[in-house]
């Protein structure tokens, strides 16, 4: 297979390049070795914000990302949603009375980037309206001040980008992983060696620019070329909390016991506790979260909103940050800024790393590797990904027209148009085809039968599990029990598999939410994984445990 | 006062309370609320140990099964009691359900351990072995089966069961099976329960039963989703069973379960019709020494009983609690697993990365002796207290089927040690 350029790896960095290149029209294919947004991106706390954390250490990382914010509400309308945020002052913050005072100083200045986000200015509080707002807060606060800042699905995001990256031209493989960069006579890349997941055979692509947007697995990417000393990251481990329900009306901001801010942030349905930052030198395909960073994380909210204690705690999501190195310095101070580092001084031209960087500003990170890229092609289109719409995101269509016109719920038209914006209707048809097309599927979120046909057959689905990131399949409470044999009927009758494919299928996307599941499998939620295991596990597993000679 | 005092109303603690009935004995039941018990698939699962490829299972006889189990798993209540205790034990068992169940219909079918297990079709699209199942569930042994699905069903997908069976009953069975999808009109749009439910009149029942029999003349037997009926599911099993003229058979089925709620349903009315006092929730226990005097209501009241059965089974009941720490709910005895004594662990070093393997937590339960008594650190933790059920450690059914014999084995035992 011959490209001009190969792009690795499927998070929003590499996504949003392959878009940013098909659109300038220039001939790209994106590997990716998972699905889309199985590293940092889909394991983020899924906001476009400036960060206020960064005013501190990184102006420029701030205003970058308020600006990208803008245009990401712009092309992806569909796809963001407001999240205000309240800061908490405690009495304990080493000022006093005038901590309140600085806090609101603070966001005064971060104000001057929220025109940029659409954003709306802070509002300084009582603590009699603090409490109005989140009346679950215990302590001794001199007030807060709110701030709001953007949600993001940013496994859709991915799968958007990496869908209108196809339909401009542009080739992409997913479970395909890039295990050779083969460079020419005077160093200069030539292509890269690629095998598919589960096939022995390695493929040659010929390609006249390589770009590495390897996330965190940059470092190693780049080490297939002999100048890995080029690229260096510090990667700091990322722990989110899932639990079942909506537990507060704003994020509320918290200090952990080691003064660490972590947030309770309501997402969707859910609620997420994060985040956890340590240094992490460990199997970057072998992630868990620890006893430990659960028992921080609690605690940090615990000791605030005490109710807390008492709700079902799901699940976990857990990634590594492609951080770029800082020495000597604490995980909080590092930098989230990007670079677009060239290997031709170190004897690699054409060959390029896309490293650090935020989901925030990942379409402008990646304008700017596409800018450096076109340059050594001799390509002089310009960028246009901050104007043009992503699939979808061009318009918003009417829930309450859409429960006219088809036999769905308001919530389920929320749903569908929060997820596929303009082509929720397209969607929607698909349910005319089978007598159960307008089901749902599964509860928890919910998702529809027509919607998994949808996404099986328009969005690069190669795996039934791939369907969490593109509907929300299986991450409710029950983590799949009750959607995913049906969904994996579903998925069998698309792609014409036979029963053992399918219990395979099913089996991948029973153990992908367990993963997730396991290290909070406690309470409830052990009870609901023993009846996942009674139900489908011990029946499914045993043919293959009792073979007729 | 009682004689017995039984915590628990699923299998385990109905099948205990109606053994000690049998005995004589004035005996009370405390029940929370619905169990494991009533999320039951409608099979009874005695005993299937695994085989290896080069030890085929599907013939061995049920018996065979049981010393299997009992000759591999140290810390299995099969081998705690001893494998020729425990079949004594089952076959008990299974006779106090058998008449136990009369009323509702429910009757199980007979088996024999010297038999080996059935293939039954299960709604998830399988065919998994049993030894036996309650009345509207039957093997499937061949001939011309059709499988039916109702029109919008999403819980039973005909297709997909049929076409997982006869794959099932090629590659592990050995048998070529001959099972056809057929589609009816009749509205199955509800949920299992509901559907059940709008079946027990038995209007709706004849309505699906004439179309029934239009669309499957000439085969040998009916598969159907288990949704025939709940209050009044022997009328109409019946109903449909004399329209088709062949055997209907229910699918075993998965969640949520309407042979599980009728189960649940008839042990209450076995109880009531036994005797049983019925007496609520209780939420803590009162001992002395080395006896248990009384276990505490709900509501404050007091409880006392000569001896205790403990049937309050395991995570998905709540007889077992884990949070960073495992004990049994109601008396906080320890626990053990299957690989020895729990500690305080963490779940990522408990429970395995992939749900298929064997999870040390997963098989948490008390300690017991041969006679059913709670164990810790080596001696009987109360001399008139017994377990009976998923709270006993050391096993889960998920590799050896024996969720049922172990319920009705341990529940038979630790009635008779109760009123020893």
């Amino acid at each position: 297979m011959k490209t001009d350029v190969l792009v690795i790896g499927g998070g929003s960095n590499g996504t949003g390049l392959a878009r940013d290149l098909a659109k300038r029209g220039v001939k790209v294919m994106l590997c990716e070795m998972g699905d889309f947004a199985r590293g940092a991106t889909g394991a983020s706390s899924a906001m476009i914000h400036g960060g206020p954390r960064y005013l501190l250490n990184d102006v420029e990382t701030t205003k970058h990302s308020c600006v990208d914010s803008g245009y990401i509400q712009k092309i992806a309308q569909h796809l963001v949603f407001r999240i205000p945020f309240l800061v908490p002052v405690p009495k304990s913050f080493p000022y006093g009375r005038a901590s309140l005072l600085l806090h609101d100083v603070y966001f005064d200045v971060y104000d001057r980037y929220s025109p940029y986000k659409n954003g709306i200015p802070h509002a300084k509080l009582s603590v009699e309206e603090m409490l109005r707002i989140e009346p679950g807060l215990v302590g001794d606060f001199w007030g807060g001040v709110t701030l709001d800042e953007w949600g993001i699905d940013p496994g859709r995001l991915c799968v958007l980008n990496a869908i209108d990256a196809v339909a401009h031209g542009a080739t992409v493989a997913t479970y395909t992983e890039v295990v050779g960069i083969t460079r020419g006579s005077n160093g200069e890349v030539t292509g890269a060696r690629v095998r598919r997941r589960g096939e022995a055979t390695v493929q040659e692509i010929e390609a006249k620019v390589v770009v590495n947007c390897g996330g965190p697995w940059a470092e190693k990417l780049a080490g297939l070329t002999p100048d890995s000393a080029k690229v260096k990251l510090r990667p700091g481990k990322g722990v989110h909390l899932v639990y079942e329900k909506r537990l507060t009306n704003f994020a509320v901001i918290c200090n952990a016991v080691d003064g660490r801010e972590v947030f309770v942030m309501p997402y969707l349905n859910e609620s997420w506790i994060g985040t956890t930052d340590d240094d992490f030198y460990g199997d970057l395909n072998d992630l868990s979260a620890t006893h430990d960073e659960v028992a921080y994380l609690r605690e940090a909210v615990e000791h605030v909103l005490p109710d807390i204690k008492h709700q079902r705690l799901i699940s976990t999501r857990v990634g590594v940050r492609n951080t770029m190195h800082g020495w000597g310095v604490h995980e909080d101070v590092l930098s989230r800024g990007y670079r677009i580092i060239d290997h031709t001084a170190a004897g690699t031209p054409g060959f390029y790393s896309l490293v650090g960087g935020k989901l925030a500003s990942y379409r402008i990170q990646a304008e700017e590797a596409a800018d450096a890229v076109c340059v050594r092609l001799g390509v002089a289109a310009r960028c246009t990904t901050h104007e043009d719409y992503l699939p979808g995101g061009d318009a918003i269509p009417d829930e309450v027209e859409l429960t006219r016109a088809y036999p769905i719920d308001r919530l389920t038209a929320r749903r569908l148009v929060h997820r596929h914006g303009a082509l929720a209707s397209r969607v929607l048809d698909i349910g005319r085809e089978t007598a159960t097309g307008y089901a749902v599927v599964d509860p928890a979120e919910p998702v529809l039968e027509c919607e998994l046909r949808y996404c099986i057959r328009h969005e690069m689905v190669k795996r039934l599990s791939d369907l969490t990131m593109r509907c929300r399949l299986g991450v409710g409470a029950d983590q799949g029990m009750r959607g995913g044999l049906r969904a994996a009927q579903v998925f069998a009758e698309e792609r014409g598999l036979d029963t053992t494919s399918m219990r395979e299928e099913l089996m991948g996307l029973l153990r992908s939410r367990w993963r997730a599941a396991r290290p909070v499998m406690t309470g409830q939620q052990l009870a609901q994984a023993e009846l996942v295991m009674t139900q489908y596990t011990g029946l499914w597993q045993l043919p293959t445990l009792n073979p007729v000679a | 006062m009682f004689d017995v005092l039984v915590i628990g109303g699923g299998l385990a603690g109905v099948t205990a309370a109606l053994e000690a009935r049998a005995c004589g004995a004035r005996v009370a039941l405390a029940q929370r609320s619905w169990g494991a018990t009533a999320m039951s698939t409608g099979a009874l699962d005695i005993a299937f140990a695994p085989g290896s490829p080069s030890e085929p299972t599907v013939a061995r006889s049920i018996e065979g099964h049981i010393y299997a189990i009992a000759a591999s798993r140290a810390r299995h209540p099969y081998a705690v009691v001893g494998s020729g205790s425990a079949l004594l034990a089952i076959a008990d068992g299974m006779k106090l359900l058998s008449s136990a169940l009369e009323p509702s219909g429910l009757t199980p079918r007979p088996w024999e351990a010297i038999q080996p297990n059935q293939p039954y079709v299960s709604s998830l699209g399988a065919l998994v072995p049993a030894a036996s199942a309650l009345a509207s569930h039957g093997p499937v042994t061949g001939g011309s089966v059709a499988c039916v699905q109702l029109a919008g069903d999403t819980h039973f997908d005909a297709k997909h069961v049929a076409k997982a069976a006869v794959h099932d009953g090629r590659t592990s069975w050995g048998r070529a099976l001959d099972i056809e999808p057929v589609m009816l009109r009749f509205d199955g749009s509800l949920p299992p329960i509901g559907l059940a439910q709008r079946l027990d009149d038995l209007g709706a029942a004849h309505e699906l039963a004439s179309e029934l029999k239009a669309v499957v003349a000439g085969v040998s037997a009916v598969i159907m989703p288990p949704v025939l009926g709940l209050a009044r599911h022997r009328e109409t099993l019946a109903t449909v069973q004399d329209a088709v003229g062949v055997p209907v058979i229910e699918a075993l089925a998965h969640l949520p379960s309407v042979p599980g709620v009728r189960l649940q349903r008839a042990l209450g009315q076995a109880l009531r019709a036994a005797g049983v006092v019925l007496v609520g929730e209780v939420v803590g226990a009162e001992t002395s020494g080395e006896r248990v005097v009384a276990v505490q209501g709900k509501g404050g009241e007091r409880l006392p009983a000569k001896a205790f059965v403990l049937a309050s089974g395991r995570f998905i009941s709540g007889g077992v609690v884990f949070d960073f720490g495992c004990r049994e709910a109601l008396f906080g005895l320890p626990t053990v697993t299957e690989l020895g004594a729990l500690e305080k662990d963490a779940p990522q070093n408990i429970v395995r990365a992939d749900p298929r393997e064997s999870h040390p937590l997963m098989t948490a339960g008390v300690q017991v002796n041969a006679s059913m008594q709670p164990i810790v650190e080596g001696r009987i933790a109360f001399a008139n207290l017994f377990a009976a059920g998923m709270v006993v450690g050391g096993f889960a059914s998920r590799f050896a089927l024996c969720a049922d014999g172990v319920a009705l084995a341990t529940g038979v035992i630790a009635a008779r040690g109760a009123l020893a």
